[in-house]
């Protein structure tokens, strides 16, 4: 059996203000495996993004405890949680969600320097990570400057900066077309076969065949899971899932 | 138009703090800039009403009836056409020592003049406390207002009065508001005591010296009348004139105006950009609703009246405040004004002062919202709806390898690019910054100034010996002027000695224009011993040359190596000007002649004011014991200028306007600066939910917005101490030119320099820092698609 690198034991959040007396992540035990490339899906709303934030350390859970890398998450300050998040974590928004006012390179290289302190080194690492990532022409453009796919594909590249344990991406492809979103996905896979964990949230069919285990989130719960049978990205693989899906409650 | 007011409505809700923050900011403007228009114009106000009231005379004439023959003057003066009438010629006794109270001594020089009958008719006193009688009864004395107040003397102290036979007692009886003595700035002043009574405590022998008052039709006859004046009479006495007598009153008050004015013209530029920034700030809040506005078919003219129209009515809202505030004020301060002068009706020209002050901050305010106005035009609609926001492309900026070496730590590197970024709102926060700086340097170097005066008397026009005493020659031990100086010049702990004596000449400027009366020195020697220095030329060496203090060489149009006519000790001379100086004792009127001049015209001439500079400078205090002393009542040591001052609470009055001040600015800058980083937090939310996932931890985030001020506040610094040193002297020269001084003696203390930099910094740093807290909270959904 794999290693766990994340796992979560009676997590729950709810909030104080919402309407709904339930909560939106409801005694949740749930883990992921070192390496693999886990794809969460659910209807919208379902609170899949909350359990991202819940998961890297950007939000603090009501109650229940979480583990990355065996670091626990839970019942920490801000500060620890700031320090935890900039080793062990990189986060990919739907938006590429880049600092407006610096390089593509600086965008990147403003969460390096958090880390390394060797900046010749840190050069070199972040000229590699874009060359990987086939944006190192690109690399002095502003974001204002890119298209919605090299945007997301620099936002990669600074969320693998500091070699983090997992990686969260939060619909990375929902705003791209799907030529865009294809190029994305194979970066992804390529991160994924040197070996780095991913936790991925998807609406797209297509996206959510490159996932090697796929869990379907309901009523704050994981309520199912699969691992996929067939070829990444195939069209039959697509119709399993989604039969699948429908299944769920999709 | 309906559809513009309802806009107009909900942009003043919606953005309410930035409406208070505008709003803050005009009334401030208004209340100041009103307020010193107000006192600007009010204040000759009392000054007039009393000197009418009383019947005061514009021209005093003062002197010694051996010399001038009192009656004869009387007669010549009734027959003048301008003249309304004449009073009788007053006795007075000269009190060269000090007078003692039960709160101490008073160094004044102090006139204790007769009152007669005659100042129930013309020069009246109007009695602010006390008893109301007629006149003051035996042993009794009556005393100016200011001069009560200053030192805390009540109805009913009593009050010694030195003599040559020892002490005098008076009581007490009424203080009085006599305007021709309304204010501290001029020294002597007036005392009254009962007709006839001077002889119970002076021998006969020196009760000299008489004062006649004259009162004209109108104010501006006095020039003519004492021209025609002098050329009749020989007169050897003193004529002090109505324009001295106003200045002297006013010249307090006009300072406090011209600084508030300087305040309320740096508050007006701080308002202009706060009004501009904001209302910037709301087109682009507003970038997708103005969008739509002109999708609907709002023209650019109807959205700039949107934003004019609802300036207009916060200025005419704000300023009407600030106006209230103002008639409030200013009759406070009228009031206290009144009180000492003793008017009690008195008519405010305020609608007067409003109708300014709103024609002119509406005008600007509402030009300012119209030029800001003016970015709304730029707005396309298609963009703004899509984007809701200007569609910025960013280029690269001339900052851009300050990320990639690591040469400055990661946090400032950062905020230089936010700076970079955004030049316009970091150049209004570093003017506000720059602002503040600067008056809180301005402040404390023109308070510095003024402290230490001592140490740079010569500045400011002063002797600078450390001792000014008088030679009472009166006295039956008393000692010649030569047998004094010679005694000086022995003792061991004395440097220099430099004799002088006060005079007045009367300067004949020539065809069609009129004599003028001058109060002036002349010294024994040479003048600059007495480390009197000149704005430009040297100081006169023989009997034939002049200098002349800085606004009479004006008055006159006269300038160094010109001559001029003057009738001096009863004689016509002409004077060769060498030099100009500033002097700011006799509102920059004056004069320095070499003792030489007298001398020639008067043979039994002899200085008896000698200034003194000792070897031990800072034992000033006990040489002064030991001289007075060892020399007894045949000298008297007069209060030195620095102590004068700090009984007048010159300098200690300026510390708290200016502390007033400084808290007022500090205030706005913090305002300003809580303003700024609270707008930024908002404006950069998404970058700081970057960061934060990034794992920048909370202080970080919160260092990110102080670093900006922390940069900016060093800038200010970096620009702002040079340039007050540079330019506190020039404004301050222009606000004491009237005062005599041009080149203001500005000294600055490095000590304070860095005490007020140091505590604007932490002050500025501590805000930033307190009101960044919501950069650390920034919730992580804000990075989520259409938050
Ligand atoms: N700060 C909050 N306060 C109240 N309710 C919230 C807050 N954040 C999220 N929610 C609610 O939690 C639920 C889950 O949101 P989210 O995790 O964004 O869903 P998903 O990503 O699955 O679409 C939603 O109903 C949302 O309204
Ligand atoms: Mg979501």
């Amino acid at each position: 059996m794999k290693p766990q690198i994340l796992k979560t034991s009676a997590l729950t959040k709810s909030f104080p203000g919402s309407n709904s007396a339930a909560p939106v992540i409801n005694n949740l035990d749930t883990h992921f495996f070192k390496g693999e490339f886990t794809v969460i899906m659910g209807n919208s709303g379902s609170g899949k993004s909350t359990l991202l934030y819940l998961l890297s350390g950007l939000d603090k859970a009501t109650s229940g405890k979480i583990w990355i890398d065996d670091f626990p998450v839970h019942n920490r300050t801000e500060k620890e949680l700031a320090l935890m998040r900039r080793q062990k974590v990189g986060f990919v928004f739907q938006d590429s969600n880049l600092v407006p006012n610096l390089t593509v390179k600086e965008n990147i290289l403003v969460a390096g320097r958090l880390v390394s302190k060797n900046s010749n080194q840190l050069n070199k690492r972040v000229d590699e990570l874009l060359n990987d990532l086939g944006i190192l022409p690109l690399a002095n453009r502003m974001p204002g400057q890119l298209s919605g796919g090299e945007a997301q594909r620099c936002a990669m590249a600074r969320a693998l900066i500091n070699d983090p344990v997992v990686i969260f991406a939060d619909e990375p492809t929902g705003s791209l077309n799907s030529e865009a979103s294809l190029k994305v996905m194979d970066c992804l896979d390529t991160i994924h076969s040197k070996g780095q964990s991913i936790v991925m949230v998807t609406h797209d069919l297509k996206s959510a065949t490159y996932g090697d285990r796929i869990l379907f989130f309901r009523d704050g719960q994981i309520v199912d899971e699969r691992l996929r049978l067939g070829e990444r990205g195939c069209a039959a693989e697509e119709e399993a899932l989604f039969t699948w899906l429908k299944q769920k409650g999709w | 138009m309906n559809s513009i007011l309802l806009i107009i409505k909900s942009n003043l809700a919606r953005r309410r703090s930035q409406s208070i923050t505008a709003g803050v900011s005009i009334v401030t403007v208004s209340l100041l800039f009103s307020l010193s228009i107000g006192i600007l114009t009010s204040i000759q106000q009392p000054f007039d009403k009393v000197f009418n009231n009383l019947n005061a005379s514009h021209i005093l004439l003062l002197y010694d009836f051996r010399n001038d023959n009192g009656d004869s003057m009387k007669n010549w003066f009734l027959k003048q056409p301008e003249v309304e009438s004449v009073g009788n010629p007053d006795a007075y006794y000269n009190c060269n020592g000090p007078l003692f109270v039960k709160t101490g001594k008073i160094d004044a020089l102090v006139q204790i003049t007769e009152f007669t009958s005659n100042h129930l008719r013309q020069d009246k006193l109007k009695i602010l406390k006390g008893d109301i009688k007629d006149a003051p009864g035996i042993n009794e004395i009556w005393l100016p207002n200011y001069l009560a107040v200053q030192h805390n003397i009540q109805v009913g102290d009593t009050i010694a009065i030195p003599t040559s036979g020892g002490t005098y007692s008076f009581k007490v009886s009424a203080m009085v508001s006599d305007p021709h003595y309304g204010s501290g700035m001029v020294n002597p002043t007036r005392a009254w005591v009962k007709a006839g009574s001077l002889s119970f405590f002076a021998p006969v022998s020196q009760l000299t010296n008489n004062c006649l008052g004259i009162r004209l039709k109108s104010t501006d006859l006095v020039a003519d009348v004492l021209g025609r004046f002098n050329t009749k009479f020989n007169f050897a006495g003193t004529a002090l004139q109505y324009s001295i007598f106003k200045s002297a009153f006013m010249s307090t008050y006009q300072l406090i105006a011209g600084i508030l004015l300087i305040f309320s013209i740096l508050a007006l530029i701080i308002a202009v950009y706060l009004i501009r920034s904001i209302i910037i700030k709301t087109i682009y809040d507003y970038y997708k609703l103005t969008g739509i506005l002109k999708a609907q078919g709002f023209t650019p003219a109807n959205i700039i009246v949107i934003y004019v129209t609802q300036y207009l009515f916060m200025a005419i809202l704000f300023i009407a405040l600030g106006c209230c505030g103002t008639s409030f004020i200013l009759q406070l301060i009228m009031q206290s004004v009144m009180r000492t002068i003793g008017v009690i009706d008195l008519h405010l020209r305020l609608p007067f002062i409003f109708a300014v002050s709103f024609i002119f901050l509406t005008t600007i305010i509402v030009l300012t919202a119209f030029i800001a106005a003016l970015k709304t035009t730029k707005i396309k609609p298609a963009q703004a709806i899509k984007y809701g926001a200007p569609e910025r492309i960013k280029t690269r900026t001339r900052a851009d390898n300050i990320i990639n070496r690591s040469l400055l730590p990661l946090l400032p590197a950062l905020s230089i690019r936010a700076l970079m970024e955004n030049k316009k709102r970091a150049l209004v926060t570093f003017t506000v910054l720059l602002f503040t700086i600067f008056i809180l340097l301005f402040s404390s170097g023109v308070t510095t100034s003024l402290s230490q005066l001592k140490y740079n008397k010569a500045a400011w026009g002063f002797e600078n010996g450390e001792i000014e005493l008088v030679r009472n020659g009166a006295t039956p031990i008393g000692f010649t002027h030569q047998e004094l100086k010679e005694i000086f010049e022995g003792e061991k702990g004395i440097k220099s000695v430099t004799p002088f004596s006060y005079e007045s000449i009367m300067i004949l400027p020539g065809a069609g224009k009129q004599p003028v009366n001058l109060f002036g020195k002349a010294y024994e020697g040479d003048i600059t011993k007495a480390g009197l220095i000149t704005l430009s030329g040297i100081y006169p060496s023989n009997e034939s040359e002049i200098a002349l203090c800085i606004g009479t060489a004006k008055l006159l149009g006269k300038m160094p190596g010109d001559s001029i006519a003057a009738f001096i000790e009863g004689q016509q001379v002409t004077l060769k000007i060498t030099g100009v100086y500033q002097d700011i004792s006799n509102m920059g009127q004056g004069f320095r002649l070499s003792s030489k001049t007298f001398e020639k015209l008067n043979p039994v001439y002899s200085p008896a004011m000698y200034s003194l500079k000792l070897v031990n400078v800072a034992g000033a205090e006990d040489y002064k014991k030991y001289l007075q002393k060892k020399y007894g009542s045949t000298i008297t040591i007069n209060m030195n200028i620095e102590d004068r001052l700090k009984q007048m609470g010159i300098v200690s009055n300026m510390i708290i306007t200016f502390l007033l001040l400084a808290i007022f600015f500090i205030t706005i800058l913090l305002l300003s600066i809580w303003n700024d980083v609270i707008v930024s937090t908002r404006d950069y939310r998404k970058s700081f939910g970057i960061f934060k996932t990034a794992g920048f931890t909370p202080r970080q985030l919160r260092m990110l917005l102080v670093w900006k001020m922390i940069l900016l506040c060093a800038f200010s610094l970096i620009l702002a101490i040079p340039l007050s040193l540079f330019l506190s002297p020039l404004l301050m020269g222009q606000v004491t030119q009237n005062f005599g001084i041009v080149q203001f003696p500005f000294s600055v203390s490095g000590v304070s320099v860095i005490i007020i930099a140091c505590i604007f910094f932490c002050a500025v740093v501590l805000c930033a820092w307190l009101s960044s807290s919501g950069a650390s909270k920034i919730n992580p959904r804000v990075l989520l698609v259409g938050q």
